[in-house]
């Protein structure tokens, strides 16, 4: 077995744990909806826990590591970072509503992402720095389900109710912070005094500030917000239906880690194409992957994937038949590999990886990975 | 409530005597959300989709009168946690559009917006 689960990795995943579940309760993603996907740039360093990733938008910005480390825990050395342009930018027009349904081109906006990974490869006698960059993007991503969208406008109008319910307790007491600040601000006015007159403003922001903390702690607001959660606890605003996803990337190595040895080494490109329904998803897999100065070791993948989720884990098993395109190659391999996904915090979750890898007759064949990752999406600093 | 971001503003807008106005509210970033409307200490509209919505009947003089929204938003997109909402106010001296944005600090928490338009 080659790899072993990293202390610091379960360090890290229990500090987070407790910190995320601090922050949001008992209230965890669902698989569909939130996970962080394998980054791309991990597929094309050949480190990725699945062969058969299912498409999926990670957040804004997220963050993978994995640890495939022999012998003592240690620092993991195989990072990702991906991003997705689209939404690392504000989108105030865009509603819920208008997103239900996307155009191919409306979707590869809203999913292409960009994804930066670097991996330890080769042996510690003679280490290789791989640097991997990839785009993604999903032309087809399927639809909210009737049924999500149904859910998404009760909680719409419970959280409407939640805003009345505010209105009717602040109320009174802001008309009345109104009323001292239109005369505060007359009279600075009528002096020439702006700054007076600002000052009454932000002071009747900040008594709205605490009107409101005041209110969210009466029992009315408290009974709408239940509600509300109530109407939350099971849903996940999943896509379901077609998705059809895109990818590329290309690998540079560095022998050494020597920025002057640095080469292209590397290249793929895949399509994979699936179908998601709330519990089960189907993903089938068509890759090409090609190194640059050794033709004999290009290869075409073609895999499968069944997927079973539910809103802590998922299961899944994949099969993925490999052919030597280049002359000289090696006979055609395959790979089978189950995979256990499970929420530890909202956003977090652990992958492992058990089966056999392509070449049952190289040292690691015998595959036992175990990984993080997260979305960095809730710890964006807060605007004003 | 402690996961909750509230942000407070209060603008001006310029009305024409004897004119009503009308609001609009949209909630982007792919968020849900609900308002209520209250003028003259009355809720006059709520709503997940308030659109148009008129303040005052023909003849009635709004200047000196404030306006107040309160918008409720849940982080329910898993791309982000921005919330952004916009209030376009029309049939005033010109239309006007207001939008504000806050990141929650937690996914699926809330921002509540309470906005005041002043009417002169």
């Amino acid at each position: 077995m080659r790899v072993h689960p990293s202390g610091v990795l379960a360090a890290i995943a229990l500090l987070a744990t407790g910190r995320l579940a601090a922050q949001a309760g008992d209230s965890l993603p669902a698989f569909n909806s939130v996970r962080t996907p394998v980054s791309p740039a991990f597929v094309l360093l050949g480190i990725a826990p699945t062969s058969v990733e299912r498409p999926n938008t990670p957040a804004d910005l997220a963050f993978a590591v994995l640890n495939r480390t022999v012998g003592p825990p240690g620092l993991p050395k195989d990072v990702a970072l991906e991003f997705s342009p689209y939404w690392l930018v504000r989108h105030p027009k865009l509603t819920w509503q208008a997103d239900t349904i996307r155009s191919p081109l409306t979707s590869l906006a809203r999913t292409a992402t960009i994804s930066l990974a670097t991996a330890e490869l080769d042996t510690d006698a003679s280490p290789v720095t791989g640097l991997a960059v990839a785009f993604r993007g999903t032309i087809a991503s399927g639809r909210l389900s009737r049924e999500t969208i149904d859910r998404l406008r009760q909680v719409e109008a419970s959280l409407t109710e939640e805003s009345e319910v505010l209105e009717r307790l602040i109320g009174p007491a802001r008309a009345a912070a109104d009323s001292l600040m239109r005369s505060e601000r007359a009279e600075a006015r009528a002096r020439g005094d702006s700054a007076g007159a600002r000052a009454a403003v932000a002071r009747f922001n900040a008594t709205k500030q605490l009107l409101i903390a005041e209110a969210q702690m009466s029992p009315d607001y408290v009974a709408a917000v239940d509600s509300t959660e109530g109407l939350l606890k099971d849903l996940a605003a999943n896509r379901q239906g077609l998705v059809v996803e895109f990818a590329a990337g290309a690998v540079w190595s560095a022998p050494g880690g020597a920025v002057d040895s640095a080469r292209v080494s590397r290249w793929g490109a895949w399509v994979t194409a699936g179908y998601q329904s709330p519990s089960w998803s189907f993903v089938a897999v068509n890759r090409f992957l090609t190194a640059v100065s050794d033709t004999a070791s290009d290869v075409l993948d073609v895999g499968l994937r069944l997927i079973h989720s539910e809103r802590r884990w998922a299961l899944s098993g994949e099969a993925v038949f490999r052919a030597f395109t280049g002359s000289g190659g090696p006979p055609n391999q395959h790979r089978i590999a189950g995979i256990l996904d499970y929420a530890i915090g909202n956003g977090l979750w652990v992958t492992a990886t058990v089966g056999r890898d392509f070449d049952p007759a190289a040292s690691g064949s015998l595959l036992a990975q175990f990984g993080i990752s997260f979305g960095l999406s809730g710890e964006r600093v807060q605007t004003p | 409530m402690s996961d909750s971001v509230t942000i407070t503003k209060t603008e001006d807008y310029a009305v024409k005597p004897k004119t009503p106005i009308t609001l609009t509210v949209e909630i982007g970033e792919g968020q849900v959300g609900g308002t209520a409307v209250t003028w003259n200490n009355t809720i006059v509209g709520s709503g997940g989709d308030v659109t148009d919505l008129p303040i005052g009947k023909k003849n009635d003089d709004l200047r000196g009168t404030s306006l107040d929204c309160t918008t409720t938003v849940k982080d329910i997109n898993p791309n982000t946690n921005n919330t952004t909402v916009t209030y376009t106010l029309k049939g005033g001296k010109q239309q006007r559009s207001f939008t504000y944005s806050a990141d929650v600090n937690v996914p699926e928490a809330r921002a509540i917006y309470s906005v005041t338009f002043l009417l002169d």
